[in-house]
C-alpha cells in the first residue's frame, strides 16, 4: 500500500511583476511533505521561503503570480481550484502561522471570538448549539496549547508574546487541518519560550498526525525539530533530505557553508567562515546555477546551465549541483 | 470661556442702537451698562481705583444672572428674553435639521468609504473621490442656492424656505408632513456637504486598516471577504470616526448658519446671523455659551464612548 | 566635496548647501506626484486662476463698480459675457476682480495659519515638557470652537474688510497643522539619527533646521493647500453673509449681491452660478493637489 504524500509541490515557479522588473522569487521548486512529519525550509532572508509558503495557500500579494507548477494536497491540485474553493480550503485543510504573528489578532475582538468565528464559518450552520460547541472547542484548544481555558474571552493585548503565539497556534488548529505552515514562528521569542513552542508543535504533530512546514533561517531550530530539511537559495531549492543526512552528509556547497556558519556550543572553537558576497538580485539572477558567483567550487559548467535536482545518496536525498559532495578546500 | 471677550462689548454697544434721551438712559440703567465692566475697569475702558468695581461690575452680574438661568434680554427682539429665543422652537428646528443630516451623512460616508477602499484605485474609487472632493470644495450655501434655483425657481418642487410653525396647522400630521417637506432642501444641502468632508476620512481609515496584519490573517483563515471587511476592518476603522462625530456635535447647535440663511430655516444658525447683523450681543453671548458648553460635553462623551468601544483603553 | 548633479541617496548628505539638499528632495517628490491624474488637474486649475488673479486690471473689460449702459439684469451677451446685475454693473468684471481678492485672502490666511501651526508644532514636539502641554491644551481648545460663529463675532467686534478677514481666518485655521507637525517632529526626534547628530555635538538650531524641518515641510505644505480650501470657502461664506469684503469685489460678495437681488428666484442664473462655479473650481484645484500630495507622502497608501 503506497501512501500518497500529504503535500506534493511540483515544479513551482512564482514571480513578482513589479513596475519595471520581474522578480523570479521562486523557480522550479519541488518537494514533498509527509503526514505527521515536519519539513524545515531554510535559507537566507529573501531566498523565497515565504513566497513558496504563500503560493501554497495562494495568498500572494497582488504583484505575485504563480507561473507554473502544481501543488497537490492529498492528490488534489490546489492551483486548479477557483478562488471561492480555495477560500473554503483555507484553514480547513491547511492553516498558516504568519511571520508577524504578534499582530495576527484583531485588537478589538476577544481571542476566543476570533477562533470561534472560523469554526462556525467552516461548519456552515449558524445556530446556538453550534456556537456553544465552538466555544467548548476553543477551551479544549487552549488546554492543548497550554493556556488557561478561563481566558478564552480575553483580548489580545492581555496576553504576553509567548502566550499570543500559543493562541495563534490554537487558532491554527481550530479546524483540524492536515497541514500547518509556520513562517518564522519563534524568531521573535526568547530562547526559553522558543523551546516550549517547538515542543508544542512536536506534540501537535504527533497527536494529530499533522504535517508541518517550518520556515526559518535558524538552522539550529531545524536541526532540533525537523525530520526533513530543504535548503533554499535565491529562489531555488538546492538540497533536500532528512535532517540527519543534511547535517552530517550535506552535499551542496551552500549547505555545507551554511552549516559551518552555525557554531557548535560543544566542541572546539573554530574559525567561522563567513560566506562571501551578497545574495543575487532576483530580477536579474545569475545565469546557470544561481550560487556560482559565491561558490568556491564553481566551474564553467555552473555558469552555463542550471544543474538538475538529482538523487545523491538515497532516493530521498536530492541535490542540485554539478560537484555535489566534493570537499571544499 | 468664549463668552469673556464679548462681555466687554456691553460697554460699547450703548451708542449705536438706542433712542436718544431719557429712554436711552433708562435702557442703559436697565441693562446695567453704566456699571464697570471688570474689576478696576470702568465702562469706558479706563482704569479706575474704585474698589466697588471689584464686585459691582458687568462680568459678575452676568455670571450671577447666568446661574439663575437669566441670559438677558435681546436687543433686537426686545423685550423677548434671550433664553426664550434660543431655547424655544429655534433650538428644535436646528437640532432636527442638523441631527438628521449628520446621521445621514455619517452613514453614507462610512458606506461609501468602505466601498471605495475595497476597490482601491479602481474607477469606482476614483469617481467617488472626485465627486466628494468636488462637493467638499463647493460652498454649502451655494449648493443651497442651486437647489433653491432649480427646485423652486425652475421646477417648483420645493418651497422657498422657512420652517412651518406648529401653531399654524390644524393637526399634527399635516404639520409634520409640511415640516418635512420644507426640510428636504436644507437637508440635502447639508448632507452633500458633510459627506464630502467625511468620506475621505472614512476611506483613509479603512485603507490604513487594510494593510494591518490581522486583516491578512483573517483572509488566510478563509473567512468570507464580506466578514473581513465589515466586521474586522470596520470595527477598527470606525474608532477615529467617533471623534469626528464628536466634533460634529458642536454643529448640532451652532447650526449651519449658511444653510439656514439661504433657506430661511428658522433655527439657531439664522439667529446667529441676525444677531451679528443687528449687533444683538446678549443673544450672541448666549449662543456662544451654548455652543461652548455643547462642545465640552460632546467631547467628554466622545471620550467615554471611545473608551467603551476600544477594549485596549479600558484599564 | 562631490557636487555631482546625479545624486544617490547615500551621497545626499555630502552635498554642501542646505539649499541643494532641499532641491534634490523636491525632484524626487515631483516624479511621484505626477503619477496620479488628479494632481495635475488640480495644478492646472490653480495655475489658471492664479494667472487671472495676478493681473485683473488687464483682463477685466469694465470697471465692476460702474453702471453700464448695457441694461440692468441683462442676460449674458457679447458685450457682457456674464451679464449684468440689477444695477447694471458688469458681472464678468466683478468676477475677474474677485479672483484676485478671493485668492489673496485664501492664500494669505492659509499661510498665516500654517506658520503659526508649524511654529507651535515644532516647539511642542521638539522641546516637549511645559511648552508641549500648554500648546496642546491651546490647540484642543481651538479645535473645539465652532469656526463660523466665532468669525462672525470677530467681524461684529472689529468690522469687516480684507485685512480682518485674513486675520480671523488665519487665527482659526492653525490647529490641524499644529497637531500634525507636533506628531511628526516627535517621531523624527525619536529617530536614531537625531540622537547620533546630538552625540556629534550639533546645536538645537541645526537639528531643527536641517533634520526636522525638511522632513516636516512636505506635510506642512500639504496642510497649507488644504488650508487654502478652507480659507477660500470661509471667505466666501463671510462675504456672502455680508460680513466680508466690502469695498472691493470677491466672489463671495458677488453671491451676496445675487442673493440680495433674489437672483435665484428671478432666474438670473448668470449672477450666482459663475461665482459658485469659480469658488468650486479653485477649491477643487487645491483639494486635488492636497489629495495627490497625501498620496505621495503617505507610504501606507502606496503599499497596497
Amino acid at each position: 500500500m503506497i501512501l500518497v504524500a500529504l503535500l506534493e509541490v511540483n515544479d513551482l515557479s512564482t514571480h513578482y511583476f513589479l513596475k519595471e522588473s520581474r522578480v523570479r522569487a521562486v523557480d522550479n521548486v519541488s518537494f514533498t511533505v509527509e503526514r505527521g512529519k515536519m519539513l524545515g525550509l531554510a535559507g537566507e532572508s529573501g531566498c523565497g521561503k515565504t513566497t513558496v509558503a504563500l503560493s501554497i495557500i495562494r495568498m500572494l500579494p497582488p504583484a505575485g503570480k504563480i507561473i507554473t507548477g502544481e501543488i497537490l494536497l492529498d492528490n488534489i491540485d490546489l492551483l486548479k481550484k477557483s478562488k471561492e474553493e480555495m477560500r473554503k480550503t483555507r484553514w480547513l485543510d491547511v492553516s498558516y502561522v504568519f511571520q508577524y504573528a504578534m499582530n495576527a489578532f484583531n485588537p478589538v475582538m476577544n481571542v476566543g471570538e476570533q477562533i470561534t468565528e472560523v469554526i462556525i464559518e467552516k461548519g456552515g450552520i449558524k445556530s446556538r448549539s453550534i456556537k456553544k460547541e465552538a466555544w467548548k472547542q476553543v477551551r479544549e484548544l487552549f488546554e492543548i496549547v497550554g493556556l488557561d481555558p478561563e481566558r478564552v474571552k480575553n483580548y489580545p493585548h492581555e496576553f504576553s508574546g509567548g502566550m499570543k503565539q500559543r493562541a495563534i497556534i490554537a487558532m491554527a488548529m481550530a479546524c483540524n487541518p492536515k497541514l500547518l505552515i509556520a513562517d518564522e514562528p519563534v524568531t521573535a521569542l526568547d530562547v526559553i519560550v522558543e523551546k516550549k513552542i517547538l515542543n508544542l508543535l512536536k506534540k501537535l504533530q504527533k497527536d494529530f498526525n499533522l504535517g508541518v512546514i517550518f520556515i526559518t533561517h535558524d538552522l539550529s531550530v531545524i536541526a532540533e525539530s525537523c525530520e526533513e530539511v530543504g535548503i533554499m537559495y535565491a529562489g531555488k531549492l538546492v538540497e533536500v533530505g532528512s535532517a540527519t543526512t543534511i547535517f552530517h552528509n550535506g552535499a551542496h556547497p551552500y549547505t555545507k557553508m551554511l552549516i559551518k556558519a552555525f557554531p557548535s556550543i560543544l566542541g572546539e572553537k573554530t574559525y567561522i567562515e563567513p560566506l562571501e558576497g551578497i545574495p543575487p538580485d532576483l530580477a536579474n539572477p545569475p545565469t546557470g546555477c544561481r550560487f556560482h558567483p559565491r561558490c568556491p567550487l564553481a566551474i564553467d559548467e555552473c555558469k552555463k546551465k542550471v544543474p538538475f535536482f538529482k538523487q545523491y545518496s538515497s532516493s530521498r536525498h536530492l541535490v542540485a549541483c554539478y560537484r555535489a559532495g566534493e570537499k571544499i578546500i | 470661556m468664549p463668552g469673556d471677550p464679548t462681555t466687554a462689548i456691553l460697554g460699547r454697544s450703548g451708542s449705536p442702537v438706542y433712542n436718544p434721551g431719557e429712554y436711552r438712559t433708562r435702557l442703559i440703567e436697565r441693562f446695567g451698562l453704566n456699571k464697570a465692566i471688570l474689576p478696576f475697569i470702568d465702562k469706558d475702558f479706563q482704569i479706575t481705583p474704585d474698589l466697588n468695581t471689584l464686585i459691582d461690575n458687568q462680568f459678575v452680574v452676568y455670571i450671577q444672572k447666568l446661574l439663575v438661568g437669566d441670559l438677558g434680554i435681546s436687543f433686537n427682539y426686545f423685550p423677548q428674553e434671550v433664553s426664550y429665543l434660543i431655547f424655544g422652537h429655534r433650538l428644535l428646528n436646528t437640532i432636527l435639521l442638523m441631527g438628521l443630516s449628520i446621521v445621514l451623512s455619517f452613514l453614507i460616508a462610512i458606506l461609501l468609504g468602505t466601498l471605495a477602499s475595497s476597490k482601491f484605485k479602481s474607477k469606482t474609487d476614483m469617481t467617488l473621490i472626485f465627486t466628494t472632493l468636488t462637493s467638499y470644495s463647493t460652498p454649502v450655501f451655494w449648493i443651497g442656492m442651486l437647489i433653491v434655483f432649480f427646485c423652486y425657481g425652475q421646477l417648483g418642487i420645493l418651497p422657498y424656505g422657512g420652517s412651518p410653525r406648529i401653531e399654524e396647522y390644524s393637526d399634527l400630521s399635516s404639520w409634520g408632513l409640511d415640516y418635512l417637506y420644507h426640510m428636504i432642501g436644507p437637508l440635502v444641502t447639508l448632507t452633500i456637504s458633510f459627506v464630502g468632508a467625511w468620506f475621505l476620512i472614512a476611506r483613509d481609515q479603512m485603507l490604513g486598516v487594510f494593510t494591518e496584519d490581522y486583516i491578512t490573517t483573517a483572509r488566510a483563515k478563509g473567512l468570507k471577504e464580506r466578514r473581513v471587511m465589515f466586521v474586522h476592518a470596520r470595527k477598527n476603522a470606525m474608532l477615529p470616526m467617533i471623534s469626528v462625530l464628536a466634533l460634529a456635535m458642536t454643529y448640532l447647535v451652532s447650526g449651519a448658519t449658511m444653510t439656514e440663511t439661504v433657506f430661511n430655516w428658522n433655527g439657531l444658525g439664522l439667529l446667529t446671523y441676525e444677531s451679528v447683523y443687528r449687533q444683538d450681543y446678549p443673544v450672541l453671548q448666549g449662543l456662544l455659551l451654548l455652543v461652548a458648553a455643547v462642545a465640552i460635553i460632546s467631547n467628554f462623551i466622545a471620550d467615554l464612548i471611545y473608551g467603551l468601544l476600544d477594549p485596549r483603553i479600558r484599564y | 566635496m562631490t557636487t555631482s548633479t546625479q545624486i544617490e541617496t547615500i551621497s545626499e548628505y555630502l552635498v554642501p548647501t542646505r539649499y541643494l539638499r532641499y532641491k534634490i528632495r523636491f525632484k524626487r517628490f515631483w516624479g511621484l506626484y505626477t503619477d496620479s491624474p488628479f494632481g495635475l488637474i488640480g495644478l492646472y486649475l490653480v495655475i489658471f486662476f492664479l494667472v487671472i488673479g495676478i493681473t485683473p486690471q488687464i483682463l477685466a473689460p469694465y470697471d465692476p463698480n460702474i453702471s453700464m449702459t448695457g441694461g440692468r439684469n441683462a442676460a449674458p451677451s457679447t458685450a457682457h459675457p456674464l451679464g449684468t446685475d440689477r444695477i447694471g454693473r458688469d458681472i464678468f468684471s466683478q468676477m475677474i476682480a474677485g479672483t484676485q481678492i478671493s485668492l489673496l485672502i485664501g492664500l494669505t490666511a492659509a499661510f498665516i495659519a500654517v506658520i503659526i501651526g508649524t511654529l507651535f508644532g515644532i516647539v511642542a514636539g521638539y522641546y516637549g515638557g511645559w511648552s508641549d502641554t500648554i500648546l496642546m491644551r491651546l490647540t484642543d481648545f481651538f479645535i473645539q470652537l465652532p469656526q463660523l460663529p466665532l468669525m462672525l463675532v470677530f467681524v461684529a467686534l472689529f468690522g469687516p474688510g480684507v485685512e480682518n478677514l485674513i486675520i480671523i481666518i488665519g487665527l482659526l485655521g492653525w490647529t490641524g497643522t499644529s497637531r500634525m507637525v507636533r506628531a511628526e517632529s516627535l517621531s523624527i526626534k525619536e529617530r536614531a539619527f537625531v540622537e547620533a547628530t546630538r552625540a556629534v555635538g550639533a546645536s538645537n538650531r541645526h537639528i531643527i533646521l536641517d533634520h526636522i524641518l525638511p522632513n516636516v515641510l512636505p506635510l506642512v505644505f500639504a496642510n497649507m493647500i488644504l488650508g487654502v480650501v478652507n480659507a477660500i470657502i470661509s471667505e466666501s461664506a463671510l462675504s456672502f453673509l455680508g460680513f466680508g469684503v466690502t469695498g472691493q469685489w470677491s466672489w463671495g460678495r458677488v453671491l451676496y449681491e445675487a442673493r440680495r437681488e433674489d437672483a435665484m428666484i428671478t432666474g438670473a442664473w448668470w449672477h450666482f452660478i459663475p461665482p459658485g462655479i469659480c469658488i468650486m473650481l479653485v477649491a477643487l484645484g487645491f483639494a486635488l493637489i492636497s489629495f495627490s500630495l497625501n498620496e505621495v507622502l503617505n507610504p501606507r497608501l502606496r503599499e497596497r
